[in-house]
């Protein structure tokens, strides 16, 4: 059943999300998946060039 | 004595691996099962609509099909909630009306008007139509339990007790790894640059999209973990599946990844219209970076698969190629893209319960992450490894295996329905969708214009760059 009260909190959090810094585990996976990810293309290209 | 409370995520595995374990009565040679389950096609009349998945049921008329799907799934449900419904009478009762509005729901979103992609609207016999694909029955679903949810609320209260969202949702989620397994299967025996081109997809919608979009929502527009992690997913992989999976991975409130997941389906249509022609305008002479560009730049499978014909059939009225190449290249690329669905789900799950959920200190035991970890995730896993280890021992069943998956993704689109349907109960998506949804599309918007596209025709061209289909009449 519509619930306001849950759609008002969610509606506040669209507004307004809560400030939740980013802890080490998310830069962690940020990181190393774009690390990798630049490092993967860039070895394919080189692979299907040559 | 502690009472036993009902676990959702398990029941889920066991429910989808019941529907797996019937499904795979076909390869093994005891019968078609699961074929009488019901098929719903884009439909101009509405009597053409419904028909039973498997040519082999096609003598049963599609009415009967239907009720058979809705009392087949309502008898499982019941089952597994035997021990746990207060009423059972007021459950069934509600179970049934909660498929019956979700199966309206889906029908209606297939209707041609609505779900019609360009390509199909000649041979439908229409002049116009949205072009949602069939995916717009979620949406159908959705808007009929937020009129039940907003309007009828004494009647909402009553279903709610069979609408549960994450049940439906993990369920679905499981019987996805079934269906990716067998397609990756298919596709691992093309063409070495396409395989290639595959490989370089994966890595550029999970690891440097993925990574771009998750960071934008976070630092620039200031997003929670909740939201901007479906979101990341809904944007760089492959739109519901990827959103809803993702969202149940890391535990969070099942709206936040069914909004994210009607955003996707409203805004592919904008990529479907738009890129093909774009490509076409901008590339007139590199068809297949621009089929693999559709694949790895428009989200939900069906719109994907559409515009990779389009886009076909604009190249192909200028260059006389043969026909399936550009479209087989579309697929591929969207379907290495889905593979990794579970993978990465089960890397952010791992993230999220050792390094995100963990309070500072604490120390996690093996037996807490089992605890926390989901376990549809794991069922995914079987599911996919499953098909995948059977095609590859009995490549002369491929055939069976492959109808048995279709069977399963009737059964998989449903459960996605039945999702959305349950949270348009729950919520007033109307509210949010008109307050809330500014700054989730300006995230979309943004990602997507901003370097989503472009990085996909960037790397297209540096993998598929002078390579042509070949020439002449199809063979």
């Amino acid at each position: 059943m519509n619930n306001p009260q849950e759609t008002e909190k969610l509606v506040d959090e669209l507004h307004n999300q809560p400030y939740e810094p980013m802890v080490a585990a998310e830069i962690w996976l940020v990181s190393i998946s774009l690390f990798t990810g630049i490092s993967i293309l860039i070895i394919l290209a080189f692979v299907l060039k040559n | 004595m502690q009472k036993i409370s009902f676990n959702e995520d398990r029941s889920a595995v066991w429910l989808a691996f019941l529907f797996i374990a019937l499904a795979l009565c076909l390869p093994l040679g005891v019968g078609n099962l699961l074929g009488w389950v019901i098929g719903v096609k884009v439909w101009t009349d509405p009597l053409n609509a419904l028909a039973p998945l498997s040519k082999s049921f096609s003598h049963i008329p599609g009415w009967i099909s239907l009720i058979a799907t809705l009392a087949f799934i309502a008898l499982l449900l019941l089952w597994e909630r035997r021990r746990f419904a207060e009423n059972k009478k007021a459950f069934l009762s509600a179970l049934l009306i909660v498929l019956t509005l979700t199966m309206i729901g889906w029908v209606l979103g297939h209707a041609g008007i609505v779900a019609a992609v360009p390509n199909e609207r000649e041979k439908l016999g229409l002049k116009w139509s949205m072009g949602l694909t069939g995916e717009a029955g979620y949406l159908a679903a959705l808007f009929i339990g937020l009129i039940i949810g907003n309007f009828f609320t004494s009647f909402a209260k009553f279903l709610s007790q069979a609408a549960r969202t994450e049940w439906f949702i993990k369920t679905a989620i499981v019987l996805v790894g079934a269906g990716v397994g067998l397609k990756g299967l298919e596709q691992a025996n093309l063409a070495g640059t396409v395989f290639f081109r595959g490989l370089a997809a994966i890595v550029e919608a999970y690891l440097i999209y993925w990574a771009l979009v998750y960071l934008m929502a976070r630092k620039v527009f200031g997003f929670s973990r909740e939201w901007a992690a479906p979101l990341a997913s809904g944007i760089s992989i492959c739109g519901v599946s990827a959103a809803i999976a993702t969202g149940a991975a890391i535990r969070a409130r099942p709206v936040v990844p069914i909004m994210v997941s009607s955003l996707v389906v409203v805004f592919s249509v904008v990529e479907l219209l738009v890129l093909p022609f774009l490509a076409h305008a901008i590339i007139p002479e590199e068809p297949m970076v621009a089929a693999a560009w559709m694949g790895l730049a428009v989200k939900t499978d069906g719109a994907a698969i559409a515009s990779g014909a389009i886009t076909e059939a604009l190249y192909m009225a200028q260059g006389g190629f043969q026909k399936g190449w550009m479209l087989m290249t579309t697929t591929t690329v969207k379907i290495f893209i889905d593979l990794f669905i579970g993978v990465w789900c089960f890397i952010l799950a791992c993230v999220w319960v050792y390094g995100i959920d963990r309070k500072p200190g604490e120390k996690v035991s093996l037996k807490e992450v089992w605890d926390r970890f989901p376990k549809f995730v794991i069922g995914y896993f079987i599911a996919f490894a499953l098909f995948i280890t059977l095609g590859l021992c009995f490549p002369d069943k491929i055939k069976e295996l492959k109808e048995s998956s279709t069977n399963l993704d009737a059964f998989r689109k449903f459960f996605f329905a039945l999702a959305f349907f349950s949270i348009g109960l729950s919520a007033d998506f109307k509210r949010l969708w008109q307050e809330g949804l500014g700054k989730l599309i300006l995230v979309y918007v943004v990602c997507l214009f901003g370097f989503v596209i472009w990085i996909g025709l960037g790397i297209s061209w540096l993998f598929f760059h002078g390579i042509m289909p070949p020439t002449g009449v199809t063979p």
